[in-house]
């Protein structure tokens, strides 16, 4: 009896296995599929044989030399990380400031000043592109790095990851902030911030993930390649190796280096953050 | 209570400033930089930002003389191509005063709607719409059905009367999705495919239309264009395709 139950125990750890094997293998697929074709020559990128996995005519790595004299890597790399730091900390400041605001301080126009914010949510975001770039445009601010993060000063959803952060905080940390003689700015960031650590930092993940993948507001923005981001750099090549599928894909691989640094560095906060915000990235 | 607290906020200060004052010039500035960096860095930062916004937006040059854009293009001709130098060297425009834009990394299909479903027609839609790009050049089919959005100009409207009778041969028509505006065909655009974009800088295969923007800024820097990549060329499209179809059916 005790035979069985072992062997059936063992029996469905082996078929979980198997399944979170098959399940792995979905993922990297499509991520070694591209690292390979980066590797082929473009006959065989296009040879329609399922058997030609690897490379046959040797490991072409001068794809990867060709992309990165074609387009200045290092301008992008630079753009991208500038991007995505500023709109990091713009948004997670303004978020904070607002969250505790709407979280924790009474003020008339509250609930009207709230449901403002929560209304940008619920619209698409492609109906304040052409309004910003207005804007931007007649800031003079085009082709620059504040014309990049311009619409990520602010963000709605951040205001509402963190008052609901503020919110879940005790009251009486506060009180007993305000009897030691805290003003209201130091009870906000001596006390009450650092207790929403976890929220901003799923807020700065979220901003860095969805900055780098940005794609329209930098083509838009940035006409100038020298000003451009990674993303629409890439979708630049698109076009112009539409043909030369290593070239594009040895560019995409470039492309993912500085997001796979990132999160090898920041992993536990990822996964911490992920969990947090019970987002899905 | 304002009155209290105001009062709290002076004696705290005066206390501070109290105690700033009695520490040695090192500890002093150990103090200021351990008790105040936030706003140390934050006031720098601010600083350094305004500057550089106050300057920037002073110097930048925010105006176009023209603003060009070839989606599907199949050559380079943009900003600084041969193009680009040929038609500045031609104005004579001041590219230190105002701008000079020829896009040509759009890639779509107007076609069709999976074709348009994508961040390429979303920033040609967007260029178009805040007037950021006065004219564009496609082939002849995708004119006809980018004109049915109404993003480009009408050219038998009022302001483009002249355009209208001078290419009147050359006239490409689509019809409306907005049936209020009119149930007839429109003309939105001119057959250029004689023209020196095609025969000089090779953009397109087969054909080639030129199209001003609904919301351009620059009518007749448009206009100056389209005259110059005809070359004084008014009546009907010289068809090099039908010579080229006769060719190849006497060679069969």
């Amino acid at each position: 009896m005790i035979e069985s139950a072992h062997t059936r125990d063992r029996i469905r750890r082996v078929l979980k296995h198997v399944f979170l094997i098959i399940m792995a293998f979905i993922m990297i697929v499509p991520f070694a599929w591209m690292i390979l074709t980066a590797l082929k020559t473009n006959q065989e990128a296009i040879s329609v044989n399922p058997f030609y996995i690897f490379p046959q005519n040797g490991w072409h790595w001068d794809n990867f030399a060709t992309v990165w004299k074609s387009y200045n890597f290092i301008i992008l790399y630079k753009n991208t990380l500038l991007l995505i730091f500023f709109r990091v900390v713009c948004a997670v400041l303004t978020a904070t400031m607002a969250g505790y605001a709407f979280g924790r301080l009474k003020f008339r126009g509250k609930s009207i000043l709230f449901a403002l914010v929560l209304i940008q949510m619920m619209v698409p975001a492609q109906i304040f592109i052409i309004p910003q770039f207005l804007m931007v445009s007649k800031l003079g601010m085009l082709n620059t790095t504040f014309g990049l993060v311009f619409p990520g000063l602010v963000t709605a959803f951040g205001t509402y990851l963190l008052k609901i952060g503020y919110e879940g905080l005790p009251k009486e940390l506060e009180e007993a902030a305000a009897i030691d003689g805290c003003s209201v700015f130091q009870r906000f960031s001596r006390i009450l911030m650092p207790l929403t650590k976890s929220s901003m930092v799923s807020l700065g993940i979220f901003t860095a993930v969805f900055a780098f993948k940005d794609l329209m507001w930098p083509m838009i923005v940035c006409t100038n390649a020298d000003t451009t981001t990674l993303s629409a750099g890439l979708a630049k090549m698109q076009g112009q190796y539409g043909n030369d599928y290593p070239a594009m894909m040895a560019a995409a691989t470039l492309a993912v280096v500085p997001m796979v640094i990132i999160y090898v560095i920041f992993q536990k906060q990822f996964v911490e953050g992920i969990a947090t915000s019970g987002g899905k990235l | 209570m304002g009155e209290k607290d105001r009062k709290k906020r002076e004696e705290r200060r005066r206390e501070e400033l109290a105690k700033i004052a009695s520490l040695g010039k090192k500890q002093r500035l150990q103090y200021i930089w351990d008790y105040y960096w936030p706003w140390i860095v934050g006031i720098g930062f601010a600083l350094v930002f305004g500057i550089w916004f106050i300057w920037h937006s002073a110097t930048a040059i925010r105006e176009n003389w023209f603003s060009m854009v070839f989606p599907n293009a199949m050559t380079r001709v943009g900003n600084h191509s041969k193009l680009w130098e040929d038609y500045v060297a031609f104005t004579g425009f001041d590219t230190s005063r105002k701008n000079v834009l020829f896009e040509d990394e759009l890639y779509f299909d107007p076609t069709s709607s999976a074709g348009m479903n994508n961040a390429y027609y979303q920033t040609f839609v967007a260029m178009i719409e805040t007037g950021q790009a006065d004219a564009v050049c496609m082939r002849r089919e995708e004119i006809e059905a980018l004109g049915k959005s109404g993003r480009l100009l009408d050219l038998s409207s009022e302001p483009c009367r002249e355009l209208f009778d001078r290419y009147q041969d050359r006239l490409v028509y689509s019809i409306p999705y907005d049936e209020t505006y009119s149930a007839d065909p429109v003309p939105v655009g001119v057959d250029v495919s004689d023209s020196i974009l095609m025969t000089d800088y090779h953009i397109y295969e087969n054909s080639c239309v030129y199209s001003i923007g609904a919301y351009t800024r620059n009518f007749d820097a448009a206009c100056q264009f389209l005259d110059w990549i005809l070359k004084g060329k008014t009546g009907p499209v010289e068809k090099k395709t039908a010579g080229a179809e006769a060719e190849t059916e006497e060679t069969d």
